[in-house]
């Protein structure tokens, strides 16, 4: 007998008198308010206007940098504000004009290193903790959000979840290969507690929230 | 050998200092995760959820595994089923050795500190490097983790320092966390340039997608994984959950119980591999599927590796993890070890007050202030106690159901405590006597007045 | 309706001052009750160090002298909780049912059914609580800090009855004192440390008394204060509610 074999018999062998049926844990009282909600459009509390108060106060928390623009050429404005004299950008947005690398010329994610900075686009950010969903698998390379020291993230500021229930059921309907939420730069507190921003990913983050409530749009 | 946690505590309670800031830093970390868990609408109903989540899968875990390898197969990964830690080191050295790695860079992984791959690998001629800065800390100190979301958290940033100049040649003297971290970085980003492959833990395994999530906050695994052409994921089985949705109950809850934070600032979706790149999924039974079996204690397998019991408990504050003797130390590893070694670490179940607060801090509701006590009863009665402290409490088990020898006894003690001479009450073998003073013999009998 | 008083083993032993003013307050407010005779112990510290198969005599005998009352009350929040908890392994005959159905607290019971007939009270010290962990979390009397529902301790409604207490809060109000029964014996060093932790925080804020509804945790934390001296007292809540003066 193989090794699988073995384990889903042994696990077969365990008392099955323990059941929590599916249909039970969805119908209990926290899913039936966060799932049910979520089907509506908007719901108490939930109007766009808190939502973004509520993903600006979260990404303060997390040490995350964020600025609003209207149209692209600003966008280039607050990028070049955000980091001056960077040498090498991988820039994933079109619209924006900054030229960057040519990651066709790449012969392995390895020669991208050292990279100064690399914009990217969040397809969604969640209000309750600041998250952003990134869909790192569409990427050219799947190094640049991690490698980069300054990542630059533009997401549509009208593309708000309130929370990670909502959030898991925007995802479910995106095909993707690697997916990632990013939640602010990179960040560690292994020595002795003390909050160190930039440790193995980017050092600083700015999120370029594009268009608001306040800019009217 | 067994593990005497008796010595080991009482050698780390003895510095003061040392001790008293050990049992503050996570005193901190449980605060922190106070204020982030007071920020949540419906806390215990979450709590009670993930719990349910978790009863479901574990009843139905055979389906569950089946459906998440049936999937997984689908989006192009690879996936190995080890029965235990000896066939999972030999899983992973063979994937190495067909693409000749001779260097890999790992993420945290309590699993693969529980399979002794490091040493494993060591042997067989690959370089590994930890690239979790914690993680890092202790390989170079050449020991185990003392916590398993703050693997360094015994160390003091001064030793740090001195580690890191002995190794890198940093600045000597330089005790700043910030230049310490920014030093390691530029250490590890050489390793993670120079290496072939990637090992990372799993957090959660999602049956319906066959995804594998992976939750951090250095950007350590996605660099790694993203990096090098060859990914292997290794899970214990128990990290299912049945649906994508569900990634929403356990996101919500894993970092702040762990750390405070409203969630880490990775959660990482491992879906497939790259283009061109392998993606390895090791399903790891290694004694998990037996503790399954177990009626008392199947539901410490709910267990999401927050780290919070550890944090809370006034025992593991103040003795440090390395006097459990075990990878998973604290509340939840005195309730995982007697599965592996009932001898070895049959001191760990004694070591609480059973205060209870580790059950109450724990996300997944698993109660194990109870199930301390209940591998008590097992330890008691599978004899693995001392046999001078058997045949005692046998003797003392017989003089509490007679009044009679039970007052007799009383009386002895107190005639005997009160002709005694201090000097024998509080002598070595007297634990009570040596930080305190015994309580007083009253002279006036309660009982004379009925 | 027929209450017995239960003490446990330590009081009658150590403290039969804390069941002198039990009894008195117990008949202040009009609680008619019975001391059985033949009193052990619940058995509890044999089953905390895994000789739970050795308690079961103990555990007997426990019913044997209070199964036949309506009502046992207990100085001891600890207890209690052990005999409605643990004495699950011995079988279920209608005795053992009522005794763990009816089995209460004495402080959580005066506090809960006669807090309108208490009296007031003169206590003019500054006094910290302190609610045993099995009391806390063990029967759910108050709310412990971990939980996201706001804390609570049960023993809060003595305040009302005090006008001239000062109750102070301790900066870690519900941690364990690190008394544990056996543990306090087998683990000395760590116990006594979470004692002399506990003991202080208390002090740092400059409290005189420290008030419990677990005798035996102000055991340990009582050794502690004779031995190194130190500037503090501990009461039983219940000396505190009987007027006892400090």
């Amino acid at each position: 007998m193989n090794s699988k074999d073995k384990i889903l018999e042994n696990i077969r062998m365990s008392t099955s008198n323990r059941q929590v049926e599916l249909e039970e844990i969805l119908s209990s009282q926290s899913n039936e308010m966060h799932l049910k909600k979520s089907t509506k459009n908007m719901t108490e509390g939930e109007n766009s206007l808190n939502l973004l108060d509520k993903f600006k106060t979260s990404l303060e928390g997390v040490s995350a940098e964020y600025r609003f623009f209207s149209d692209f050429a600003e966008a280039k404005d607050i990028i070049n504000d955000f980091l001056s004299g960077y040498k090498r950008c991988v820039n994933m947005i079109k619209d924006i004009a900054i030229s960057g690398i040519k990651l066709d010329d790449l012969s392995s994610p390895k020669s991208l290193h050292p990279l100064d900075l690399a914009i990217i686009k969040g397809e969604f950010g969640v209000a309750e903790n600041g998250a952003i969903w990134v869909d790192a698998g569409k990427l050219p390379d799947r190094t640049i959000p991690f490698l980069c020291e300054n990542l630059v993230v533009m997401i549509d500021s009208n593309e708000l979840v309130l929370d990670m229930h909502r959030a898991y059921l925007r995802t479910d309907t995106q095909e993707y290969s690697y997916g990632v939420f990013i939640t602010g730069p990179s960040k560690t507190a292994d020595i002795e507690q003390t909050l160190v921003v930039g440790a193995q990913g980017p050092k600083r983050m700015l999120v370029l929230c594009k268009g608001s409530i306040h800019y009217g749009q | 050998m067994a593990i005497d946690f008796k010595q080991k505590s009482a050698s780390f309670v003895e510095n003061k200092t040392r001790s008293a800031w050990h049992d503050t830093a996570l005193w901190f970390v449980r605060n922190k995760r106070d204020i982030a868990v007071m920020g949540v609408e419906n806390w215990e109903q979450l709590r009670l959820q993930a719990s349910n989540i978790k009863t479901h899968c574990l009843s139905n875990l055979d389906k569950y595994l089946l459906e998440f390898e049936e999937n997984a197969l689908k989006n192009g990964a690879i996936v190995h089923w080890a029965k235990d830690a000896d066939e999972h080191n030999k899983i992973v050295g063979e994937i190495l050795n067909k693409h000749k790695v001779k260097k890999i860079v790992k993420s945290k992984s309590m699993l693969t500190e529980e399979c002794e791959l490091n040493p494993y690998l060591e042997k067989n001629g690959i370089e590994v490097i930890d690239t979790d800065l914690g993680e890092r800390i202790i390989q170079l100190r050449n020991e185990p983790p003392s916590h398993i979301v703050l693997p360094a958290i015994h160390i003091k940033k001064e030793e740090v320092s001195e580690l890191f100049h002995e190794k890198w040649n940093t600045e000597r003297g330089n005790n700043d966390p910030q230049y310490l971290t920014y030093q390691a970085r530029l250490s590890l980003r050489k390793d993670f340039l120079t290496s072939d492959a990637a090992l990372t833990g799993v957090n959660f395994a999602v049956a319906e997608t066959g995804e594998i999530v992976v939750c951090t906050n250095e950007g350590n695994a996605d660099l790694g994984v993203s990096i090098t052409p060859v990914q292997i994921h290794s899970m214990g089985l128990e990290k299912l959950i049945p649906k994508r949705s569900h990634l929403g109950v356990f996101t919500r809850m894993l970092a702040r119980s762990a750390t405070g934070q409203a969630i880490t600032v990775y959660t990482s979706h491992f879906k497939k591999p790259k283009p061109e790149g392998e993606m390895h999924i090791i399903i790891v039974d290694n004694g998990r599927s037996e503790r399954l079996k177990k009626e008392d204690f199947w539901t410490s397998l709910k267990c999401i590796r927050c780290g919070a019991c550890m944090n809370t408990c006034p025992i593991y504050r103040r003795s440090g993890g390395h006097s459990y003797g075990y990878t998973i130390p604290g509340p939840i590893g005195a309730i995982l070890t007697p599965n592996i070694n009932l001898e070895k670490y049959s001191d760990l179940p004694f070591a609480s007050t059973l205060c209870g607060s580790c059950s109450d801090v724990c996300p997944v509701k698993i109660d194990i202030h109870n199930q301390l006590y209940k591998w008590r009863q097992v330890i008691g009665k599978n004899n693995v106690l001392p046999k001078t402290k058997t045949i005692a409490m046998g003797l003392a088990g017989k003089i509490l159901e007679k009044p009679g020898l039970f007052k007799f006894v009383f009386k002895m003690g107190r005639i005997a405590l009160r002709i005694l001479p201090d000097f024998i009450v509080y002598n070595r073998w007297n634990n009570w006597g040596k930080g305190r003073k015994m309580p007083e013999i009253k002279k006036k009998k309660l009982r004379n007045e009925f | 309706m027929k209450i017995a008083l239960s003490i446990p083993c330590f009081i009658e032993e150590f403290y039969p001052e804390v069941a002198d003013s039990s009894m008195e307050l117990m008949r202040k407010l009009g609680i008619e009750f019975e001391v059985p005779r033949g009193q052990t112990c619940c058995g509890q510290p044999l089953a905390n160090s895994g000789y739970e198969h050795k308690a079961i005599g103990a555990y007997h005998h426990y019913v044997n002298t209070f199964g036949d009352f309506e009502q046992t009350l207990m100085i001891s929040g600890s207890c209690s909780y052990h005999i409605k908890e643990h004495y699950d392994i011995i079988e279920q005959t209608g005795k053992v049912k009522r005794l763990r159905e009816n089995i209460r607290d004495l402080t959580e019971y005066i506090m809960s059914e006669y807090i309108g007939k208490l009296p007031k009270l003169s206590y003019p010290h500054k006094v910290a609580l302190h609610t045993g962990c099995h009391s806390l979390r063990g029967m759910r009397f108050g709310v412990s800090s971990e939980l996201s529902t706001p804390t609570k301790s049960f023993l809060m409604p003595l305040v009302e009855h005090i006008e001239d207490i000062e109750l102070v809060s301790l900066d870690r109000p519900d941690e364990c004192c690190g008394f544990g029964g056996t543990f306090s014996v087998y683990f000395d060093e760590i116990s006594v440390r979470m004692g002399t932790d506990k003991l202080d925080d208390a002090i740092n804020k400059g409290v005189e008394v420290l008030v419990s509804n677990d005798m035996s945790c102000l055991m340990h934390l009582d050794g502690i204060i004779k031995k190194r001296k130190l500037p503090l007292k501990v009461r039983h809540i219940l000396q505190v509610l009987n007027g006892d003066k400090l």
